[in-house]
């Protein structure tokens, strides 16, 4: 048996003697790698994308909408009868468990002015809680706090898109913009939150959920909400807060056993899970799709080093007549097909990291590169090459020296 | 002791439905520092010996004994190992691996017998210096002549001093004048360094180079001469 420097000499020279055609072998395993490395960054890319609009929705939420007005059977859409009002918000509070926020809230599409600029966008009514629920911050100013909403003030805070709409450079403090007709005095403004798919997320005003009641959307209801947002304390809690809430609204607005809720609850947590399994599935398919490439590389080894044994048949059997054993010769083909393999797998790791770092530059998406893909692709095409050199390795090492030294 | 010691071996291949007899009960011994040809037809059973010898064929039935060793019983692996140790081949069309310099041509047996990479160098510089190739080291095969090539080969049979050489119709390929450059190498390995040698060859004028002859016709050995 010979030490493995010798080995590892011997096939790095037998490749070196056939450049070309070792180039060309390792391409299907540089391909194959950086197929993997470049799938699983966009997958990944894609899955904290997802994660990280999540947690700006806010997690472990419960939205409860009033439920869908029938007129004359024709749906008017989520929310357009006024059955939630903040009595109910307060009676969840006190007795749903695992909640941790109740933010009661309303919403509607208000032109607003500021000196001769005016902008459309969506004004809510809310309390203190909501901030944190949604996972609001603030940048400038105050928040909207408990005497805000107990005295109807009219303040408001704005997010950044309508700042820059309405305000551009100048800084919104202490000004005073017209929701409809109603003069708000700003008095804090909203971090950026950015996009959430098609809706923007910082295209929106803060008013004290009272004063909205009151003096900006004028509601027949006294106390109606258009929704109710709870925050759960876990993500596990989600499901027993969201069966007390039922509970509790279906006591409260006396629904009999036969009737049917007038009122909807989503689970984000559901929600969340769905996306997040969608994602995954998609880098799994992915990363099977890039496998494949994988596999055929190492096929490709092995169809070479298939040739190679055969053409060098008389050189295995010279090797044989000066002393080589069926082992030397097994290991000097197994190491040729694990170093074309390995260095494959070397360029195509870092042919994958510039492939992925450009896509998410060309097309602005989120690529995540980890070490885990790179370790396993790695790790793979060095599997790839043990497993698809060894078959010809062994085949060499089989051959009979009389026969291959007469071989030509 | 002599150092081959070949009793009675038989070999045969079915050729349609005839029996051919490549050996047919040969024995005979060679002893240590011999310098042997054999001799004969194409044919004759001289090259199923010299397969025989160099361990890389058995024969059906028979004993073989080289340096005390009882090589028919050997396992591939221990056979690897006889040949790397005891026996350096010359072969008729030289048999260097190509594309590789002449040097890890020489250095190639060493590497298999686990000689540390230093000495590997320093014994094959040796040996191409005994064959007169020190400047020709890092030449690969196709650069060099016949001659030349052959040179190459006779240092890598003697670099791990084996005390055997096998040559199988080493001047084949050469012509007149690099034959005589050649053999006179064997003559010197024999006379100066005190390895036994078998060559096999169908030319007298080689075989006068050697000590001894053997001749073989239909698998027998029909005449053993001694010269000198």
């Amino acid at each position: 048996m010979i030490d493995f420097k010798s080995t590892l000499k011997i096939a790095l020279n037998s490749l070196k003697v056939n450049k070309m055609r070792s180039a060309l072998t390792s391409l299907g395993i540089i391909i194959g790698v950086a197929a993997v490395i470049v799938m699983l960054a966009i997958g990944e890319g894609a899955n904290k994308q997802v994660q990280a609009n999540m947690e700006s929705m806010g997690s472990n939420l419960l939205t409860i909408r009033s439920a869908t007005a029938k007129t004359g059977g024709v749906s008017m859409g989520m929310g357009t009868k006024p059955t939630l009002s903040i009595k109910d918000a307060e009676a969840i509070k006190k007795t749903a468990r695992g909640i941790e926020a109740v933010a009661p809230l309303m919403s509607s599409s208000k032109q607003v002015m500021y000196g001769n600029q005016n902008w459309s966008t969506t004004v809510y009514g809310i309390t203190t809680p909501y901030l944190y629920v949604k996972n609001y911050e603030m940048e400038l100013g105050r928040p909207i706090n408990k005497d805000d909403d107990n005295n109807a003030s009219k303040v408001c805070l704005i997010g950044k898109t309508v700042e820059r709409e309405l305000f551009g450079d100048v800084n919104p403090i202490d000004k005073t913009i017209r929701i409809g007709n109603v003069p708000f005095r700003i008095i804090g403004t909203l971090k950026g939150k950015g996009q959430m798919g098609p809706m923007d997320q910082d295209d929106l005003i803060f008013i004290p959920l009272s004063t909205a009641q009151r003096k900006v959307f004028g509601t027949d209801f006294p106390g109606a909400v258009s929704q109710i947002i709870v925050k759960a304390s876990s993500i596990e809690e989600t499901n027993i807060a969201q069966t007390d809430i039922k509970d509790i609204l279906r006591r409260r607005h006396n629904l009999g056993k036969t009737q049917e809720n007038d009122f909807e609850i989503r689970n984000s947590a559901e929600f969340q899970e769905k996306m997040k399994s969608t994602v995954q599935t998609f880098a799994i398919l992915l990363a099977s799709i890039a496998s494949v490439s994988l596999l055929v590389g190492g096929i490709g080894i092995m169809n070479i080093m298939l040739v190679s044994v055969t053409e060098r048949t008389k050189e295995i059997g010279i090797r044989m007549a000066i002393g080589a054993r069926a082992m030397d010769i097994r290991m000097q083909f197994l190491i040729e097909a694990l170093v074309l393999s390995l260095l494959g797998g070397l360029i195509g790791v870092l042919t994958g990291i510039g492939i992925a770092l450009f896509i998410g530059i060309a097309f602005k998406t989120n690529v995540v590169i980890s070490l885990a893909p790179i370790l396993l692709s790695f790790g793979f095409s060095g599997l790839v090459g043990i497993g698809f050199g060894y078959y010809p390795a062994y085949k060499a090492s089989l051959l009979n020296p009389i026969d291959a030294l007469r071989y030509e | 002791m002599a150092l081959i010691e070949v009793k009675n071996a038989i070999k045969t291949y079915q050729m349609g439905d005839e029996l051919f007899y490549a050996m047919n009960n040969i024995s005979f011994e060679i002893e240590q520092g011999d310098f042997v040809a054999i001799m004969g037809a194409s044919g004759s059973g001289k090259s199923t010996c010299m397969n025989m010898l160099g361990t890389l064929d058995k024969p059906n039935s028979g004993e073989y004994y080289l340096d005390g060793v009882n090589v028919l019983s050997l396992t591939q692996d221990e056979l690897s190992d006889i040949r790397n140790n005891k026996i350096g081949f010359v072969f008729q069309g030289f048999n260097l691996i190509s594309r590789t310099s002449a040097i890890d041509n020489v250095m190639m047996p060493m590497i298999y017998k686990g000689i540390p990479e230093e000495e590997r160098f320093e014994r094959a510089r040796q040996a191409l210096k005994i064959v007169g190739l020190e400047k020709k080291e890092n030449n690969l095969p196709s650069q060099m002549s016949g001659g030349q090539q052959q040179r190459v080969a006779i240092a890598r049979a003697i670099v791990n001093d084996a005390p055997l050489i096998l040559a199988d119709e080493p001047t084949g390929n050469l012509d007149t004048k690099t034959s005589i450059d050649v053999m006179e190498f064997f003559v010197n390995l024999n006379e100066k360094f005190g390895k036994t040698i078998v060559l096999v060859t169908h030319e007298p004028d080689i075989a006068e180079y050697t000590k001894r002859t053997l001749r073989f016709k239909d698998g027998k050995i029909i005449e053993d001469i001694r010269k000198k």
